[in-house]
């Protein structure tokens, strides 16, 4: 019956109605430069009919006749806003210069396209680049920045949306989904800033073609293609970072790599006993076969390994592991077919010390668009095949570290696959010029079961500066990292098939103002309640073995930003409760911080200087208290020096069942830039000191005993305070060619 | 327009305020200043417990929680010996509990109620004994069926000469051996069933499982055993 309703739906939607147009074309330049814009959207308010500018700033668009009001928006240029009176069989030109944004300092964000809603941002990577940085600009860093989303650990690049785990986060790539992201124990994401051309994030409100998660999306879409040569260079105290792209005829190359020379630096001190390593290589080929016809080859791999002296035997054991895709995109008119595959591996390569494992992810999408005057309908297929092999014998030490916490078994052989079929709509349509309904569903077949991921949203804004959206969705995910805690730091997460989907169904509401003057203020409320969501049981022979639970997020997002000027800023408040009930008990994830404050501020100091300020403060940690202890029958068989006795005497804490927060945690950083030009190429200084006060963000408390005496030695308060980000100013300069 | 955005940050900055946490770090005064650990095994004759004083950890050099002794400790009205432990060998198999008991009967589905007195101790609990299983062995699958009051397993399996010892625990009815030194041969099985309060105690870590008076436990536990060959 949904299916047939579905469809009927879909036919209704095919449904035009003719009216009386004309055409009008132009060319869109630079103010100040003069130098086409490529790449402006364009489209008339009120109507889904808008086109965008080619390479030399040229567009042309069908529109209907009578009074329209046409707008032009860019990332980087001002918004404009044209009033027309069209009359048919006229022929109509409308040239436009457009002025460009110089500074996006202090803010995220930027308001680049229509459709952007409550619940959803556009990041630039201009603003990324400003913003104080550990060392390296980095992506997620940034995104951690809008509200709703947490940072747990300043070492560790994992995100939780609204109350959800990392894992319930898809992150994409010119489309593909890269899964576990990270560099050297989370500390920096996977991304080279110079291949992003656009960041955009979603915590609710999810497009049907990103469908399969359940907290969020953050979605990168490489630079686009531009006649202009770019080179950048980006030198550091740790890392090197080359990014270039050429056009050559019809077809465009751009090419990045980046790698940091600590492993290189320590190996020529002597200290040789952990060898940490990592690269990451971006490649793009895209080709116009004709006005119609493009094609795209993305090639991505980023890699991190280590080699780590065993201790006594002087033994070395080397770990690899990474991220690899290839992709190939075709476009044709609107139609869009994208093959992918994706693999992310952790290979111990003497299988003794590490995790081996191989993930696999091959997709076929389809994707294509319906634009008509007052109602787009997107829809696309899509087939997913999962393929993962967990292969790991961990005999060493390694596994017992606390530091990399891996709940997982000591050894493990097993193959999982899965085949995943989908296919989708997503429609918006204008009931009146100030009301947008917006419908999606997404149909999945997998395991002989169906799933239905209905979603539907409502939109209002009776004036152009105010926005008014209710939204409420259900989504599904089929994967699971199981052991995804936001830890302090992460290794590379084993990512699990799922035989049933974990699902949620999020409810959001919110509003957004422009108040003129480049000051945007907006607020949001929402209710996320999972139905199902797991854990890894601890069951090691039957790995991976899961419980099932239930959870609840909700919380209110405050968000003002000043966007214009020599001054600008922005500040965000965040109310985050979140908790997950399993076997009949609840408990708060780590990263249930209730309160967030965060701010950018950006000030241009002359025409050369910037500077850029961030600050962090929140809710300390939740941590268990232990405020007594015993001597008891123990109950750890694994360690037990007589194998043969199940029980045995060890030391018992007794925790207070209250809830303990540390101290709340803020952080500040800056940075400065300097800018410098000559004939061949711009450079840039810069210096930035992340935590400039030092804090300590404390996390965890380590109420562990010692097995080396019977008496518990010190107090079981004693906290792995961990220390804040070290003041490590991070110098660097930036060569633009 | 600025008098928006004042009422804008003001309203802002009243949130936080507002909103800022509380930290209650003060120390928590315990409730109980006496702990047990208690399993009854169905599987042996002599039950054994360690009954002991609690420790804050806010004293300033820790010390070794006190043995507590003279206390009238019962079992379904059936009262425990005193013993004093020795744990100069705290993993020798006798040595360290306070009160046993080799006059307890115990059969499958049986509830055992304790009650242990002393001044202002006053400790009461309660447990089932889980039922015991089948265990089959097919090829190196070990099945077992289910056993009532039963919450986990824990599967210990070695050979006569002891080359390969093999252990685990689990919520399901079967296990297989995935382990590259194993050896074909006759090897002795046995399974052992945890009781629900031994199982969260086991599980969860939590303060009290089972007893009402005192921090500790106070669980069940039954074991099966067979030799079969397992190739």
């Amino acid at each position: 019956m949904k299916i047939l309703i579905s469809l009927l739906y879909l036919l209704i939607a095919t449904i035009s109605f003719a009216k009386q147009t004309t055409e009008i074309s132009g060319r869109i330049t630079n103010s100040q430069t003069g130098e086409p814009i490529f790449n402006v959207s364009i489209y008339l308010v009120g109507t889904y009919i808008g086109t965008t500018t080619n390479e030399d700033g040229y567009y042309t668009l069908k529109i209907p006749t009578g009074k329209q009001t046409l707008k032009f928006y860019h990332l980087v240029y001002n918004k404009k806003e044209i009033e027309l009176d069209l009359k048919k069989d006229s022929v109509h030109t409308l040239n436009i210069e457009l002025e460009e944004i110089v500074l996006q300092l202090g803010t995220v964000t930027v308001q680049g396209k229509r459709d952007i809603t409550t619940s959803n941002y556009i990041i630039n990577e201009r603003s990324i680049k400003n913003m104080p940085a550990l060392a390296e600009p980095d992506i997620m860093r940034a995104v951690s920045f809008l509200p709703g989303i947490v940072q747990y650990s300043d070492y560790n690049v994992e995100l939780n949306i609204r109350g959800g785990w990392s894992d319930q986060n898809k992150i994409l790539y010119d489309d593909v989904e890269v899964y576990n992201p990270y560099h050297l124990f989370g500390i920096f994401s996977a991304f080279n800033l110079w291949t992003i051309g656009e960041v955009q994030v979603w915590s609710a409100n999810f497009p049907a073609q990103y469908g399969g998660k359940l907290s969020g999306i953050v979605s990168m879409k490489s630079k686009p293609q531009s006649s202009k040569p770019f080179t950048k260079l980006n030198v550091s105290l740790i890392m090197a970072n080359l990014a270039l792209s050429r056009k050559f005829g019809d077809t465009f190359v751009m090419f990045a790599a980046r790698r940091p020379y600590l492993d290189l630096l320590m190996a020529l001190v002597g200290q040789t006993d952990m060898l940490l390593r990592m690269y990451d290589l971006n490649l793009k080929v895209s080709h116009k076969f004709s006005n119609n016809f493009a094609a795209d080859l993305i090639l991505f791999a980023s890699n991190e390994g280590g080699t780590f002296d065993e201790g006594e035997n002087n033994n070395k054991s080397e770990s690899d592991s990474g991220n690899r895709v290839i992709a190939t995109k075709f476009n044709y008119k609107k139609h869009q077919l994208l093959f992918s595959f994706f693999r992310n591996l952790l290979d111990g390569k003497d299988n003794t010390s590490f995790a081996n494992n191989k993930f696999d992810d091959f997709n076929v999408k389809y994707f294509t668009e319906l634009i008509y005057d007052n109602h787009r309908h997107q829809f696309g297929a899509n087939y997913q095949y999962l393929h993962a092999i967990y292969n790991w014998n961990m005999k060493t030490v390694l596994a017992e570290d606390d530091f990399l916490k891996l709940n997982i078994p000591d050894s493990l052989y097993k193959i999982s696959k899965f085949s995943n079929y989908s296919i989708w709509f997503d429609s918006k349509l204008f009931l009146s010029n100030t009301i947008q309904l917006g419908v999606k569903n997404i149909f999945y077949y997998g395991n002989n079961t169906t799933y239905f991921s209905p979603g539907i949203s409502f939109e209002w804004h009776p004036h152009s500066k105010y926005r008014f959206t209710i939204g409420a969705e259900r989504n599904y995910q089929f994967t699971t990292t199981g052991i995804s805690t936001s830890n302090i730091f992460m290794v590379g997460n084993p990512i699990f098939i799922l035989d049933k989907p974990i699902s949620a169904n999020i409810y959001s509401i919110g509003n957004k103002l422009n108040l003129g003057g480049g000051y945007n203020v907006s607020m949001e409320l929402y209710y996320k309640n999972y139905d199902r969501v797991v854990k890894l049981n601890n069951d090691f022979e039957n790995y991976p073995n899961f419980i099932d639970g239930s959870g609840t997020a909700y919380g209110i997002e405050l968000f003002l930003e000043k966007r214009t000027g020599r001054v600008t800023y922005q500040i965000n408040y965040s109310y985050l409760k979140t908790s997950y009930k399993f076997n009949n008990k609840n408990f708060n994830p780590s990263w249930n911080l209730p309160h967030t404050l965060k701010g950018l501020l950006g000030v241009m100091l002359g025409k050369t200087w910037k500077f850029n300020l961030s600050l962090i403060y929140r809710s300390g940690a939740l941590y268990q208290k232990a405020i007594g202890y015993y001597k008891g029958i123990g109950t750890n068989a694994y360690e037990d020096i007589n194998k043969y006795e199940i029980w045995r005497l060890e030391d018992h804490l007794i925790f207070d069942k209250d809830k303990y927060r540390f101290n709340p945690y803020w952080r500040l950083d800056i940075s400065l830039r300097k800018q410098y030009s000559n004939k061949y190429f711009d450079w840039e200084l810069y210096i930035q000191i992340q935590n400039i006060t030092f804090n300590s963000n404390a996390l965890e408390v380590y109420s562990t005993k010692y097995a080396k005496s019977t008496i518990i030695n010190g107090k079981p308060g004693d906290s792995a305070y961990l220390p804040g980000l070290p003041i490590l100013p991070s110098v660097g300069v930036e060569f633009t060619f | 327009m600025i008098n928006i955005l004042r009422y804008i940050i003001a309203s802002f900055l009243i949130i936080f305020l507002i909103s800022c946490d509380d930290n209650p770090t003060k120390t928590q005064n315990l409730k109980y200043n006496v702990a047990l650990a208690f399993v009854i095994d169905a599987d042996s004759l002599r039950q054994k417990a360690l009954l002991t004083s609690v420790n804050s950890v806010d004293d300033e050099y820790s010390e070794y929680p006190e043995l507590i002794d003279s206390a009238y400790f019962y079992v379904n009205n059936i009262k425990l010996s005193y013993s004093l432990p020795d744990f100069t060998k705290p993993y020798s198999r006798n040595h360290y509990y306070n009160y046993y008991s080799d006059s307890l009967y115990l059969q499958p589905g049986d509830t055992l109620n304790i009650s242990i007195v002393k001044n202002d101790i006053n400790i009461i609990g309660k447990a089932i004994i889980p039922g015991e299983v089948t265990i089959t062995v097919v090829g190196r699958t070990i099945s077992w069926t289910t056993s009532t009051n039963a919450y986990y397993y824990h599967i210990e399996i070695e050979n006569e000469a002891r080359t390969f010892v093999w252990e685990t625990a689990t919520n399901h009815l079967s296990v297989t051996i995935a382990d590259d030194n194993f050896i074909q041969d006759e090897y002795k099985i046995k399974i052992t069933s945890f009781d629900k309060n031994y199982f969260l105690y086991y599980e969860d870590r939590i303060n009290q499982s089972g007893i009402e008076g005192a921090y500790g436990f106070f669980g069940a536990v039954n074991s099966t055993k067979i030799k079969a060959f397992i190739n």
